[in-house]
């Protein structure tokens, strides 16, 4: 009776999960699966006809210098990202924990630019690089300023720093309910101990943070690696590719005017077998950390 | 019981008869300038009033020549659409069947046969009607030259350089680049470097079959990298970092003297500023007589080879009325751009410097009718790079890397 109960209860579940499970192996697995294929045939996307080549096309790629630049600077962007993130993210954090009065108010204004579309804030801080920022010039008493992402150097941390202005607030919240599952008793322990507030932070805080700053850091990275809009909508990979994203680069060679559609699956394979290594890498060394692992 | 069911059945027929009258026919149209969208929707305001049961709907987007293979690429093919048919991505959709062949239909004879000569495909036939002329220019403001005492306008780059001294001891800055774009980096390096070395494009063409490299010729692509860096030297600062509306802002409202843009921007500049005395020149080489206009078909109109029957018929109706002188000439004078079709006019003796070069026939056609867009985008990063940098080694060496990284 209790077996029958039981395989009752179980196929109720698997109904249940059911509609789920098709969409995701038909937008996800079966996408994936599709996106393999194609890597290995000479499709453009355009003709009717295409060829099977095998893996021509992981060899031609993994010799072409515009394929390692744009690995180069996605992997900058994703480091950079995930460094100020987790930075910035457990300092505003810390901030906005220690807050007394009026911390709904500060909260909801950090958290305010996540509620607007990436593109549009890339746009609206397009605008402010290009027209706001020469007024600015006066105040500091130079001729000009230029727009950052007109600069070489300079282009790629304009959009690091766009992306991050309106992504952050995520991280900041995670953070903060990470901090608030932290003890009392353990900070009262500590000031009794004499711990000053920085000896807090580093031996209390932080030990009870790494698992949050893990799921952070994962995220983070993810997104920085496969990011695309902010740098389509502000530089579009430039200025002299400079900001020439992977995810910029695979657009352009899928969905260019004379479109390489196949040569775009095998960026895309590779950037998937890519993060797929890095996610297991950071999972099992930020596994072996933290307040409560060994 | 049977009256009602009658009713019933003659409601659905209304229903449906009005539902397919009311279908919208989409024009998927690629010029995101303000010109071209105007034009498009006064000639089709035109046609809405003298075909009252059509609809056809504009659909203008950004980036829309990616949004368009895309589309083609999941089959879902815009009935009517713009394109460019002299240029290598759309003889691949003509290659592929993805294009109505429009040869047959009575409309196409009032095209100037010189245009559906160089709007031909390898087969020898014509798949999109060319509607207007493009042309790579030295825009300039007739007003702020005549101030500065400049006389008439320059055919060689000796004078234009005297005449950018001329505006600096003035204190008038001379041109307003819009750099930011890697694309309208590219405009001006294929206008320059083709007014500087005529053969440039059939050179690229060889380098890019693997026959010669860019270094082996590098004293030609120096002289282009050199020029591209002196007119710099004459721009408004921060050029890098501007977009293109605001280098036609700038230019508009008088900032700076001249732009190097193509003839899809006049509309949009006339727009900034309607008081505008606008000129046009072509950009000048070392000798007048031998440096050539870049010049091509800039709008044309095509139909999709897998619309319906009636969204083809609505696409040729269409294709038929704008055609016409009267809808020509309407389209043109607000675009700005010289027309391709018979009976229109192009009267703005401002420009006229431009046509006479047009029709000296020393012209050249864009880099994209002979190679990909993939070695063109390659190319305009590297130049984007010398901007930056100023450096022609890097620049000489990096245009040889763009083409080999191209042919992916």
């Amino acid at each position: 009776m209790h077996k029958k109960v039981l395989n009752r209860d179980r196929a109720s579940f698997f109904v249940i999960t059911l509609p789920a499970l098709l969409l995701y192996s038909f937008f996800y697995i079966y996408s994936v699966v599709l996106g393999f294929y194609y890597s290995m045939t000479d499709w453009d996307g355009l003709s009717r006809k295409f060829n099977f080549v095998w893996l021509e096309n992981y060899g031609k790629i993994l010799k072409n210098k515009a394929f390692f630049n744009s690995v180069t600077v996605t992997f900058r962007y994703a480091i950079l990202m995930v460094v100020f993130t987790i930075v910035i993210g457990v300092l505003l954090a810390v901030a906005l924990n220690s807050v007394k009065r009026f911390k709904t108010f500060f909260k909801s204004v950090f958290f305010f630019p996540a509620m607007i579309s990436s593109v549009a804030v890339a746009l609206i801080w397009d605008q402010v690089f290009i027209r706001a920022l020469p007024n600015l010039a006066p105040l500091f008493g130079v001729a000009n300023i230029a727009s950052p992402l007109g600069n070489k150097q300079l282009a790629l941390y304009a959009v690091l720093f766009v992306n991050l202005w309106q992504s952050l607030a995520m991280p900041t919240v995670i953070f903060i309910a990470g901090m608030q599952s932290i003890p009392d008793e353990l900070y009262e322990s500590a000031v009794i101990d004499g711990a000053s507030m920085f000896d807090q932070f580093r031996f209390v805080t932080l030990p009870y943070l790494v698992p949050t700053i893990t799921v952070n850091a994962i995220l983070t990275l993810k997104g920085g690696i496969t990011s695309f809009d902010y740098a389509k909508a502000l530089t579009g990979g430039g200025p002299a590719r400079s900001t020439m994203l992977i995810g910029i680069k695979i657009y352009i060679d899928a969905f260019g005017d004379t479109p390489k559609f196949s040569i775009a699956n095998t960026e895309s394979v590779l950037l998937f077998l890519v993060i797929a290594l890095l996610s297991i890498v950071q999972l099992t060394i930020s596994s072996r950390s933290g307040v409560n692992k060994a | 019981m049977k009256k009602v069911l009658a009713m019933v059945l003659a409601l659905c027929m209304v229903l449906t008869a009005s539902m397919a009258m009311a279908e919208k026919v989409e024009f998927f149209q690629q010029k995101m300038e303000e010109g071209p969208q105007r034009a498009y929707a006064e000639v089709l305001a035109r046609f809405h009033a003298e075909n009252p049961d059509i609809e056809i709907e504009i659909n203008t987007i950004p980036d829309a020549g990616t949004v368009l293979m895309q589309r083609i690429s999941t089959g879902d093919i815009p009935p009517i659409f713009s394109d460019y048919p002299t240029q290598t991505q759309f003889k691949g959709k003509v290659n592929n069947g993805y294009i109505e062949c429009l040869e047959g239909n009575e409309f196409l004879s009032r095209v100037n046969p010189g245009m559906i000569e160089l709007g031909k495909h390898y087969d020898g036939q014509t798949y999109a009607l060319p509607l207007s002329q493009n042309y790579m220019a030295i825009f300039y403001n007739i007003d702020i030259f005549e101030q500065v005492g400049i006389e008439g306008t320059p055919k060689t780059w000796e004078e234009l350089i005297a005449v950018c001294d001329k505006l600096v001891a003035a204190g008038v800055v001379p041109f307003s680049f819009g750099d930011k774009d890697a694309g309208r980096v590219g405009h001006c390096f294929q206008a320059l470097s083709q007014a500087t070395y005529p053969g440039v494009v059939d050179y690229v063409v060889s380098v890019v079959n693997g026959e010669a490299t860019v270094a082996d010729n590098a004293d030609a692509f120096r002289k282009i990298g050199e020029r591209m860096l002196k007119l710099h030297e004459y721009a408004l600062p921060d050029y890098m970092g501007t977009a293109d509306t605001v280098m036609w802002e700038n230019f508009a409202t008088g900032k700076a003297a001249m732009c190097i843009t193509g003839s899809y921007a006049r509309g949009t500049i006339l727009i900034s500023n309607p008081d505008l005395n606008l000129g046009a020149f072509p950009i000048p080489g070392d000798v007048y007589d031998e440096s050539p206009l870049l010049t091509g078909i800039d709008a044309a109109l095509c139909i999709s080879a897998e619309a319906t029957e009636e969204q083809k018929a609505v696409g040729l109706k269409f294709l038929e009325f704008i055609s016409r002188p009267e809808n020509a000439q309407l389209w043109s004078d607000i675009d700005g751009a010289p027309s391709c079709l018979l009976g229109t006019t192009y009267s703005d003796p401002r420009v006229a410097p431009v046509i006479e070069k047009a029709a000296t026939g020393v012209v050249c056609d864009w880099f994209g009718s002979k190679v990909t867009t993939q070695v063109t985008t390659e190319l305009y990063q590297v130049v984007q790079g010398l901007l930056l940098d100023g450096d022609l080694d890097a620049y000489i060496e990096g245009l040889d890397e763009a083409i080999e990284a191209a042919a992916l």
